[in-house]
């Protein structure tokens, strides 16, 4: 089935749309949670999710704002990494349920969102060989021996290259300046 | 590493984790699959593709050959049709590097022809069998990832593929040239179409890693097929010359004879490096005919374009002749003639591989008048390091090809081809060629050619030697070639 028509298919909640999700985005969605949810029980329990999130929302796929592969991404990164969230919580849950929950002060957010634009602004002058190896890394979170493997390079020269652009990214950033 | 640096760090880390959801140049491009398989089909590409033009029929294919083996590479461990194509791909490359470095030196393949053949059709075989390779292989990743086998795309592929290879075997001309093109176009259309046969099975592809990473691998493949081309070109591109030392003849019949030729007219210069035997060949002789000397350029020249009135004419002006050319015949007791072409290079010529002369004798076989009445014999001369050094040509023979002309269309023509290379640390670099012919329709013109084809400089792809340079008959002046012709043409009946 192609990927437009499961998109419509979806869009009208026509189970065809589903069964056609299931098989053909299962690859993908596969591949983004595998680095992020070590554990096989894991990783099918979150394309379980994934599945499901995408069904609810798909009303906010906009095909003017992003590709399909780009929409799926998103939810499936960010559904995994809620997984691996609640597992470390269920792990430390002990320890940490006598110490107050922190919110961040109007300062510090505003700190914090003038330092998320300045890192968006250091990745746009990035070439897009070295933001695709920046993105598999800090927001795939893949480890180093997959970007390795995919990208026909030695895992040293993936942790040199990593290493020159964070520093380059530093640099962009005002380097001592967010010390 | 202070305090202040760690909780920069951590700051920065921390930052990180807040990353913003990638462009869409980043989401298209983090792929398992999407680097490996474009390497693939690119080297297919590139390997059916042939640009007969500053050799990018070599340059391409080796290009692509090696992205075929460094994308083969990364999917060898999917399955085992991928890891039979990263087979196919080592052998392919080692199957073209070996070929690819012959063809920088002037040394025809051991079985000549037949080699080229069997070497040309198992290469085709290989690439069919790599284009198969390719489809079974992302039929099982499809099958894998549940999805349906898709195999049809790479029929289609394996399709055009054949019928390129049956129109490229077929000599052909007019129509049959738009039919390969548009075989090309859509064999190029199916296989960027295979590209998609992997946007959703191809994320459950998992590369294999490498310990050397792809750009080191392709790095050390063009160095060392570098450094081969440079032996190659550096000791392939001259024949293995026997120069010994010139001894002064000591032969009293010899020294007769000389002085006897050199009564009659024989030039001292030609009489001084002819061998003993050719000497006493011309024993008795009752007349010497000496032909005009002339100078001859091996170098392109420069134009010079001069206004007379309203007209402008344009002429080539040449700085320097290189050769001198100059023909001497000898009338034997018996009627027969002793013909010598003689040559002379200047000292500052520069010699870049092979030389040839192309003698076309006055018995050749639209010319009834004369017939053989010797073989063509000869030696070369010159003198290194005050030494005087002779040698006998690397070789002398009769060769009968066919010659293409848009002038005479296809002509057979039977020659005689003398081959050699002349040292370039040397002075008075000489020689000529020698033979006799005997009159059998008295009254005839006596008319022998001669063409030198000169190799002026070492830049060609493939190595040519000058005798398959003569043999094209593309003019005096082609490619890394340069020629001159000469004649010794007179009527014996009515030259004193």
């Amino acid at each position: 089935m192609r990927q437009a028509e499961m998109i419509d298919l979806l869009r009208v909640h026509d189970e065809r749309g589903l069964a056609a999700l299931q098989v053909q985005t299962a690859p993908l969605i596969r591949y983004v949670i595998a680095p992020i949810l070590p554990d096989p029980a894991d990783r099918d329990d979150c394309l379980g999710d994934v599945t499901l999130r995408i069904w609810q929302s798909i009303d906010d796929f906009d095909p003017a704002r992003g590709s399909w592969n780009g929409w799926v991404t998103a939810i499936a990164r960010n559904a995994a990494l809620d997984r691996a969230r609640q597992n470390r919580r269920y792990a430390t849950e002990a320890m940490d349920e006598h110490l107050p929950a922190r919110e961040p002060t109007p300062e510090e957010a505003l700190l914090a969102a003038e330092r998320r634009e300045a890192l968006r602004r250091a990745l746009d002058s990035l070439s897009t060989a070295d933001k695709r190896l920046f993105y598999r890394k800090y927001y795939y979170l893949q480890p180093t021996a997959q970007i390795a493997a995919e990208l026909g390079l030695t895992e040293r020269a993936v942790e040199g290259r990593l290493y020159r652009i964070k520093k380059r990214l530093r640099t962009l950033m005002g380097g001592e300046a967010h010390g | 590493m202070d305090d202040r640096d760690l909780r920069r760090d951590a700051d920065f880390d921390g930052l990180l984790a807040q990353l913003p959801p990638p462009p869409e140049t980043v989401v298209e491009g983090v792929t398992p699959w999407r680097r490996s398989m474009d390497r693939v089909l690119w080297g297919i590409a590139l390997t059916t593709l042939t640009l007969n033009v500053w050799c990018l029929d070599t340059i391409l294919p080796a290009i692509g050959l090696v992205l075929m083996l460094l994308g083969f590479r990364a999917l060898r461990r999917e399955n085992p049709a991928f890891g039979i194509g990263y087979a196919l791909a080592i052998a392919r490359l080692a199957l073209f590097c070996p070929m690819a470095v012959w063809q920088a030196t002037i040394w025809p393949l051991p079985g000549g022809e037949g080699t080229a053949t069997v070497l040309t059709l198992l290469g085709m075989g290989m690439q069919i069998a790599l284009c198969l390779c390719l489809g079974l292989g992302l039929s099982a990743v499809r099958r894998e990832a549940g999805l349906t086998s898709g195999f049809g795309r790479t029929v289609g592929l394996l399709v055009w593929y054949a019928a390129l290879i049956c129109l490229a075997m077929v000599s052909y001309a007019g129509l049959l040239v738009l039919l390969l093109l548009a075989v090309y176009l859509l064999l190029i259309r199916s296989l960027f179409g295979l590209s998609h046969e992997l946007d959703e099975a191809g994320y459950a592809i998992r590369p294999a890693p490498v310990r050397v990473s792809d750009g080191a691998l392709a790095l050390a493949i063009a160095a060392a097929m570098l450094a081969a081309l440079a032996l190659a070109y550096t000791f392939g591109r001259t024949f293995p010359m026997d120069w010994t030392p010139a001894e002064p003849s000591d032969n009293a019949a010899v020294e007769s004879i000389r002085a006897d030729l050199r009564a009659l007219g024989f030039p001292d210069v030609v009489l001084a490096d002819l061998a003993d035997a050719d000497i006493l060949a011309c024993r008795g002789a009752v007349r010497v005919v000496v032909d005009e000397t002339r100078d001859h350029p091996l170098n392109a020249g420069r134009s010079v374009t001069e206004q007379r009135g309203n007209t402008y004419y344009s002429e080539r002006v040449y700085d320097q002749k290189e050769l001198r050319l100059r023909g001497v015949s000898v009338e034997l007791p018996d009627g027969t003639w002793r013909l010598f072409h003689h040559f002379t290079l200047t000292d500052e010529t520069r010699m870049y591989g092979t030389e040839s002369i192309c003698l076309r004798p006055a018995y050749r076989e639209n010319d009834r008048g004369w017939r053989a009445a010797s073989d063509v014999g000869g030696r070369l001369l010159c003198t290194q390091d005050g030494r005087p050094l002779t040698a006998p040509y690397y070789r002398l023979g009769a060769e009968t090809y066919t010659q293409s002309s848009i002038f005479r269309g296809d002509s057979r023509r039977h020659d005689i081809f003398a081959e050699f290379s002349l040292p370039n640390k040397a002075t008075a670099r000489r020689g000529y060629l020698t033979y006799a012919v005997a009159e059998q329709m008295p009254g005839g013109i006596l008319s022998s050619w001669v063409t030198y084809t000169h190799q002026r400089t070492w830049r060609q792809y493939p190595a040519r030697t000058a005798k398959a340079q003569s043999m094209l008959g593309r003019g005096l002046y082609d490619g890394a070639f340069a020629a001159a012709q000469d004649a010794i043409q007179f009527f014996p009946a009515y030259t004193e």
